[in-house]
């Protein structure tokens, strides 16, 4: 199943762009081990995956129409 | 109420579920702003200007000619003082009716405590992830209402921590990230770049958030952290929940919290020291490349070998590196090299390392 994922912070800037689709993704375990495979910025920062506006605690399965969010920390003010 | 102060809030005071009593709850509050800069002059300003009655300003800086576009309180003829002085100074002409504490100091674990024990609200204005754990921590031990706001480039998030949600336990900072290392390289406004409409925004939000928790008028954004986008006005609104995991690794009373280890930036005792390419010489130098392979090929340096080590497999791949070597560690902006730098030190036991300063983007332009 392919995910949509909404990239907010570091994680656009350095992939340059807002938004990535991720193939055969069946829970969010599996989106997470294959956004570290993706991309090195997700091993140097440590970020928070959301599913529907709800920030995710444990593992959990994914739908195609699931809104998610990957939030890194903001540290500037 | 004054007649006077009748005129001066009277259009917040027509506002039917505000009024007399809203008025007076702001007269006797106690909010601090940690942080005197993007966030904290906005919200500083209109806290002042809305009546209340004491407003702490808490940051060590100067004021400097890079902070104008975006540090709203601050002139040209103030570049080199205080920003907590400066900032007192303006407010008070804005409201003398507002008791205003300038705090001319950094925040530490020293300090921490004793500050923000004297007030109602805080608010984390500050600029660094450790200042924000020191914030957070001290909050939640004191049980102290935190309203949070940060930046990044065109994008800002605004929360409400240890705020109780109909009976579940209060959301801290530490439930949305939990402390690690790898995310000492998360960029500053200085490092990243910034507008400065996205300050005022979050600024002003944040001192919304701290008239409603005083006033108790309206829906407090505890428990959710709401983002922006200022490029598109895209907004999300993300609901957290209560995490003992990451809680646990907080400080559990005050006596732990001033024994911790922050990575304050502002301590002096800064455990890397820099360098230039310059001041590199002699036998058993290294230069080491954290960058990643895709970041660009390991620039050519005469006299110098260079090393590439990702800074993900530092710790796997230490063996490249001799342990009597002099390490120069580099990386594009001279931010991730620091962090590096520490590991190679504290952790792996080097003994003479430095970062390169202002990075490989130093030695090229």
């Amino acid at each position: 199943m392919n995910i949509k994922v909404k990239l907010f912070g570091v994680l656009a800037d350095e992939l340059q762009r807002q938004e990535v689709t991720m193939n055969n993704i069946s829970d969010v375990r599996s989106l997470e081990k294959q956004l570290l495979d993706f991309h090195p910025v997700f091993n140097r920062v440590h970020c928070r995956i959301a599913v529907n506006r709800k920030l995710v605690t444990d593992n959990m399965v994914l739908h195609s129409s699931d809104e998610v969010a990957v939030m890194p920390p903001f540290s500037g003010g | 109420m004054s007649t006077l102060d009748f005129f001066r809030y009277q259009r917040q005071l027509k506002l039917e579920d505000f009024g007399a009593l809203g008025q007076e709850r702001l007269h006797h509050a106690r909010v601090l702003i940690i942080g005197v800069g993007g966030l904290g002059c906005p919200a500083a300003i209109y806290l002042t200007a809305a009546g209340v009655g004491n407003v702490g300003l808490l940051d060590g800086d100067r004021v400097e000619l890079t902070n104008l576009h975006r540090q709203v309180l601050f002139d040209e003829s103030d570049i080199g003082q205080s920003k907590a002085q400066v900032a007192q100074s303006k407010l008070s002409q804005k409201n003398s009716q507002v008791n205003i504490l300038a705090h001319d100091e950094w925040l530490t674990t020293e300090n921490a405590a004793s500050v923000i024990v004297d007030y109602d609200v805080v608010l984390d204005c500050s600029d660094n992830l450790p200042t924000r754990y020191l914030i957070s921590d001290v909050c939640r031990l004191l049980g102290k209402p935190l309203v949070y706001g940060a930046l990044h480039r065109y994008q800002g998030q605004l929360a409400v921590f240890n705020v109780s949600n109909s009976g579940n336990p209060a959301v801290t900072y530490r439930c949305l990230f939990p402390e690690s290392v790898e995310n000492s390289v998360i960029p500053s406004c200085n490092d990243a770049g910034v507008l400065g409409v996205l300050p005022g925004t979050i600024g002003t939000l944040q001192a919304n958030e701290a008239i409603k928790l005083i006033t108790g008028n309206g829906d407090v954004l505890s428990g959710k952290l709401w983002v922006i986008d200022l490029r598109t006005l895209e907004t999300d609104t993300i609901t957290l929940s209560f995490d003992t995991e990451s809680n646990a690794a907080a400080p559990q009373d005050l006596f732990q919290l001033r024994l911790k280890h922050y990575a304050l930036p502002c301590l002096s005792v800064a455990p890397v020291s820099e360098m230039t390419l310059n001041q590199v010489g002699g036998r058993n130098w290294i230069v080491v490349d954290v960058r990643e392979e895709y970041e660009g090929p390991v620039p050519d340096i005469n006299a110098v070998p260079v090393v590439r080590l990702p800074f993900d497999e530092l710790r796997k791949r230490r063996t490249l590196l001799p342990p009597d070597a002099k390490l120069l560690v580099a990386c594009q902006s001279g931010l991730r090299s620091k962090v590096a730098a520490r590991i190679l030190k504290e952790e792996l036991g080097y003994e003479e390392v430095f970062s390169l300063k202002g990075g490989w983007n130093a030695i090229h332009s």
